[in-house]
């Protein structure tokens, strides 16, 4: 039987790969936000379960920084999508296809 | 002014006029082109007169050295020197006189005959082009500036007879006269080379001192280069002087403007052969084999176009097949070492050819262009001065006693029988040909003139104004009395005025040939009358069957074509020597060309040319398809990239 800390990261990995297919597979942007910040919170969780495995503080201080950051994100998605709906009026990924080359 | 000056300005007034009508008169009226355009000829033709009696006859050549031409240091530390000179001696005066003097009377009648068209001044900027080239053919004083000349004929040749462009048979007329005059080209191009290859200069009288200061021995070394040079010059001969195997463009060539037709494939282009084998006499009688060989292809265009002009039904094409069998007199007469009467039968053959064209011409234009002699007939009565004309100038091509064509073509026979390469063989070819001659011109002229009219409204027909009469009465009386310049020794007492005229041309040639032991067999005054007798008897005879057969028009014709059946479509079909040289050398050719169309240019050419735009397109065209826009698309790329990265950071 794995300890806790192991046991995390396998459990991230599920996550991660969870937030993946999310990203790859739903069409909607929201999801596909919903999926990231999955990702995010997989990553999170592996960093501190290293930093419990390893005995160190750098995994938790990575893991605040990356709290941080996926607020922001999620704030300035949110934006995006409220605004893109209001160009588009859809917020489908496959409909939004201006940079096509 | 003197003379020099007075040179430069006859290439310089029709080369002026050209550019008149080309850039500045083009809008205005016809009246207005042509009298420039005639201008620019009449002005040079009175210097000529004036070149011509003050100081040519005198026995003074006139140089005019315009500028250096072509000046390339050698690898032996010598130069190359081609200098833009212009020479005028006797030999050019007469060439001189009959351009100027023939082409005046074409360019005014020209002026009626082409008054209906469109843009009659792009016909007179190329009359006007061709007469500044054949000047300069006749003028140059050296081989490059004659083949300037040279070109520059066919071209303007080539830009006539397709000045009906529209008409592709027109423009397929002009490209043949053109491929075939390249041809020979090519051989006068081959004999300049030889001969600076030889003689280190090419200009004509450095080659004669150089030919003159030669001991024989190099000759007789040098005999296969010598026989080369010769040939090539055959060629180029052969080309420009419509002369078997290159005569089938003449014909065609008629699809030109009937002007056309009178100045340059009848006056004056065709006849710069002649002149340049006048010129070049002292290379040709050194190699017997050249000389031979000219006499036989000359004697022999003489008497296959001649038949040709038996079943001919087109007025102009008739002319023309004439025009190629006088042609062989004049290049005969150079080949059996006469070249004096070659000269001779191209002056008096520029009037009365010329007067028969520009007759046939006004024939055309009063018929509103009908050419088919079948359709004819009768025309004495509505046209008499054309008619006049006409037979004036028939008279003389067959040689009736008193014209000119009688003194200067019996010239011919009597040295075709007794000259420095004369032969009875080639004399009796002669003979026989002028039977011929009698034979076709007057059932022409019978056809055309008299008898009934078959035209289907002879009522529309008149005789046409003054413009085109007037030239046709001044070529007329020449035609009648040009022969004055030949008239033999058996009548005078004393050597005819050609002979004595040219001496001073022809004497090197003379001095080669006597010094290699060939000489003139003097006729004697009984067989001289008697070989005249012989030809007028024939050209009598010829004329009389004419006209006994086509008394009641072409129906006679008819008959006397079915009694001869086989022979009589060979006759009417050329020969058959178009159909002959279709079958050796264009279709080669064009099969040849066809499989570098469909091979080579299709295949690799075009596949070099569009594959690189075509990869390039495939290239990128995948590279845009992975910019499809689509976010979900570049996702995948990022996590196929991250994983690849990530394998191979495990590995």
């Amino acid at each position: 039987m794995p300890s806790l800390p192991e046991l995390g990261i396998y459990f991230s990995l599920l996550l991660f790969i969870v937030g993946l297919f999310g990203v790859m597979f739903r069409k909607n942007i929201i999801f596909m936000m919903l999926s990231v910040e999955i990702m995010l919170n997989a990553a999170n969780l592996a960093f501190i379960s290293a930093s419990a495995l390893t005995n160190t503080i750098d995994g938790q201080v990575v893991m605040f920084f990356v709290m941080a950051v996926a607020a922001c994100e999620a704030g300035i998605g949110l934006a995006l999508i409220i605004s893109l709906y209001r160009a588009k009026s859809s917020i489908e990924i496959d409909d939004l296809r201006m940079l096509r080359g | 002014m003197n003379n020099q000056i007075i040179l430069a300005l006859i290439v310089l007034f029709p080369l002026i006029g050209a550019l008149l009508n080309a850039f500045v008169l083009r809008k205005t009226s016809v009246v207005v082109v042509c009298l420039t355009a005639t201008l620019a000829v009449a002005i040079p033709f009175i210097l000529s007169l004036i070149l011509f009696f003050g100081s040519i006859t005198a026995g003074t050549p006139v140089i005019t050295e315009l500028f250096d031409w072509i000046s390339v240091p050698l690898i032996n530390g010598k130069e190359f020197n081609i200098s833009f000179a212009l020479t005028a001696d006797r030999l050019s005066g007469l060439f001189l006189l009959v351009i100027t003097g023939v082409g005046t009377l074409i360019h005014l009648y020209s002026g009626e005959y082409m008054h209906h068209e469109k843009n009659p001044y792009r016909f007179f900027v190329y009359l006007n082009l061709f007469i500044v080239s054949m000047l300069l053919l006749v003028l140059g004083s050296n081989m490059l500036v004659t083949f300037l000349g040279w070109e520059g004929v066919g071209v303007c040749s080539y830009l006539l007879i397709g000045y009906w462009y529209e008409d592709t048979a027109n423009s397929m007329a002009a490209i043949k006269a053109f491929i075939a005059n390249r041809v020979g080209d090519a051989g006068f191009l081959i004999a300049m080379f030889f001969c600076y290859m030889l003689f280190k200069t090419i200009n004509y009288s450095e080659l004669a001192s150089v030919i003159a200061a030669t001991p024989q021995t190099f000759f007789i070394d040098h005999s296969i280069e010598i026989t080369l040079i010769g040939l090539c010059l055959l060629l180029g001969v052969a080309g420009k002087s419509a002369q078997i195997p290159l005569y089938t463009w003449l014909p065609d060539a008629m699809a030109g403007p009937t002007p056309v037709s009178a100045l340059i494939h009848a006056a004056t282009m065709v006849t710069s052969g002649i002149y340049l084998m006048n010129r070049m006499s002292f290379v040709l009688v050194l190699s017997p084999t050249v000389m031979t060989t000219i006499a036989i292809i000359g004697a022999a265009t003489a008497i296959l176009s001649a038949t040709i002009g038996f079943a001919q039904t087109d007025i102009k094409k008739v002319l023309a097949y004439s025009t190629c069998s006088q042609l062989g007199y004049m290049v005969l007469a150079c080949g059996v070492g006469a070249f004096q009467y070659g000269v001779s039968h191209v002056i008096t053959h520029a009037f009365f050819k010329a007067c028969l064209f520009l007759g046939a011409g006004s024939v055309i234009h009063a018929m509103h262009h009908e050419q088919d002699i079948r359709k004819m007939g009768g025309l004495f009565k509505k046209m008499p001065i054309t008619s006049i004309t006409f037979i004036i100038a028939t008279l003389a091509i067959i040689g009736f006693p008193g014209f000119s064509g009688f003194f200067s073509k019996d010239a011919i026979l009597a040295a075709a029988w007794s000259g420095p390469f004369g032969n009875p063989i080639l004399w009796f070819v002669g003979w026989i040909t002028a039977g011929f001659t009698a034979f076709y011109m007057l059932r022409l002229t019978w056809l055309v003139f008299f008898g009934q009219s078959r035209a289907e409204h002879p009522e529309h027909i008149h005789e046409t104004n003054f413009v085109i009469t007037i030239p046709l009465i001044i070529l007329a009386v020449f035609s009648a009395l040009g022969g004055l310049i030949a008239i033999p020794e058996v009548f005078t007492g004393h050597e005819d005025f050609i002979t004595r005229f040219l001496s001073p041309v022809l004497l090197q040639a003379q001095d080669i040939l006597k010094s290699s032991g060939i000489h003139t067999n003097h006729l004697s005054h009984s067989m001289e009358f008697g070989l005249m007798a012989a030809s007028v008897a024939i050209v009598f005879v010829g004329a009389i069957f004419a006209v006994t057969v086509y008394k009641n028009g072409p129906q006679g014709g008819e008959r006397f074509a079915n009694a001869f059946g086989g022979f009589y479509r060979l006759v009417r079909d050329k020969w058959r020597v178009d159909k002959l040289y279709n079958l050796i050398i264009y279709q080669p050719l064009a099969h040849f060309g066809k499989f570098l169309f469909r091979i080579i240019d299709r295949k690799v050419i075009d596949g070099v040319v569009n594959g690189i735009p075509e990869t390039l397109y495939t290239g990128t065209s995948v590279a845009s398809d992975a910019q499809s826009g689509m976010a979900r698309n570049y996702l995948k790329f990022i996590y196929v990239g991250v994983f690849v990265f990530g394998l191979i950071l495990f590995l």
